[in-house]
């Protein structure tokens, strides 16, 4: 054996790691060569320091308590101070949602005093002495004939409440789903 | 397996279980700690660094794919923390070298293996090591890992493992035997 590989064997002997074989080879390097024992047992000692430096760990637990609080410093409140922007898109978001019931409410009514609607508009275009003016039996009659007949009037309004509608919807659906 | 374990902790960490984490941080302690004693040293300081470590690990934990080890992901994390603050150090403090260089120079020859003294003398010893030899080390001992797991740790072959851990040895007992030897000079600088 050379010096290197007699230093490695000593090293891994005092460690415990050798298999039976290289165990005996190592022994009978010791019984033949006397002067190698204070070498292992200078191996023995240091085997033993460095096994002893596992006691030095301090425990996991102290550093964990940091970081579940650094963790839970960092994450989002349930009840957030709401910055600008975020107050803005939830006025945003209210404005509409109230704009909606309101135009809810307000086709309901219609609907329910259809025909007293109907036939107070007609007493009003009556006393305006508007021409061609149409048969006011309802609620989109009557809208034509405030609109001075003009259909498309019908569609815009029509189109509006109803893009207002899904946006509305739209939105406080959002809403919900992103405090939910 | 060692990493299905982990995998499984880290699914369970992912979904808030802070016990989950908590043994995840358990099974790899002892080698974060290793890794940053063995670029620090013994100093106060390490135990921040592991802090941050461990504050980094749970706040990457959503990134980590999985494709490398979990035991190799915190050896980086930690390494590349623990040099970071050797960097910072390097401009604030004593060098390294300069702690070595002041370490107890004499301690008679029957005392030389004495438990407390030979620790003491150990750290002085440890710090003049090749980082790699030191790192190896502290995996093996304070961080109680195989020579397996220290290659995957390192991604360096096993082979490689083995020699770094017998050579550290060999230097240390080396290094030791020399501070303990009365009347003789000291060796300046790291062993090679």
């Amino acid at each position: 054996m050379n010096s290197e590989r007699i230093e490695a064997m000593l090293s891994a002997y005092a460690a415990g790691e050798l298999t039976a074989a290289e165990r005996a080879e190592v022994e009978a390097a010791l019984a033949r060569l006397p002067a190698l024992r204070e070498s292992l047992a200078a191996f023995t000692a240091l085997e033993e320091t460095l096994v002893s430096r596992r006691e030095q760990v301090p425990p996991a637990e102290g550093f964990l308590r940091g970081v579940f609080a650094a963790a839970r410093a960092a994450a989002p409140s349930p009840h957030p101070s709401r910055g600008r922007l975020r107050r803005w898109l939830d006025a945003a978001t209210g404005v509409p949602a109230v704009a909606t019931y309101a135009c809810l409410a307000t086709a309901l009514a219609a609907f329910v005093y259809r025909d007293a609607l109907a036939s107070l508009i007609a007493r009003l275009t009556a006393q305006r002495q508007m021409p061609s003016m149409p048969d006011a039996s309802g609620v989109t009659d009557a809208i034509v004939a405030v609109a001075g007949g003009e259909m498309w009037v019908l569609a815009v309004v029509y189109a509006g409440v109803t893009a207002l509608i899904v946006l509305s919807l739209s939105l406080v659906t959002m809403r919900f789903v992103r405090e939910g | 397996m060692p990493g299905d374990i982990d995998h499984e902790l880290i699914a369970k960490s992912l979904q808030g279980n802070e016990k989950a984490f908590r043994d995840l941080i358990g099974r790899h302690h002892g080698a974060a700690y290793a890794v940053i004693r063995g670029i620090l040293g013994d100093s106060d300081e390490g135990e921040d660094v592991l802090q941050q470590v461990y504050i980094k690990i749970h706040r990457g934990l959503p990134s980590f794919r999985g494709e490398a080890r979990f035991s190799t992901w915190v050896y980086q994390i930690a390494r590349n923390e623990a040099l970071n603050a050797a960097k910072r150090r390097r401009f604030e403090t004593t060098p390294i070298e300069d702690v070595v260089l002041a370490a107890p120079e004499t301690t008679s020859p029957e005392r030389a293996y004495g438990q407390r003294e030979l620790g003491e003398r150990m750290e002085a010893a440890m710090a003049r090591l090749d980082e790699s030899h030191r790192l190896a080390l502290e995996l093996r001992y304070m961080g109680d890992r195989s020579y397996h797991e220290i290659a995957e740790m390192m991604q360096i072959p096993l082979g490689t493992v083995k020699t770094y851990i017998h050579r550290g040895k060999a230097q240390l007992k080396e290094i030791l035997e020399r501070e303990a030897a009365p009347g003789r000079p000291h060796e300046e600088g790291r062993a090679t």
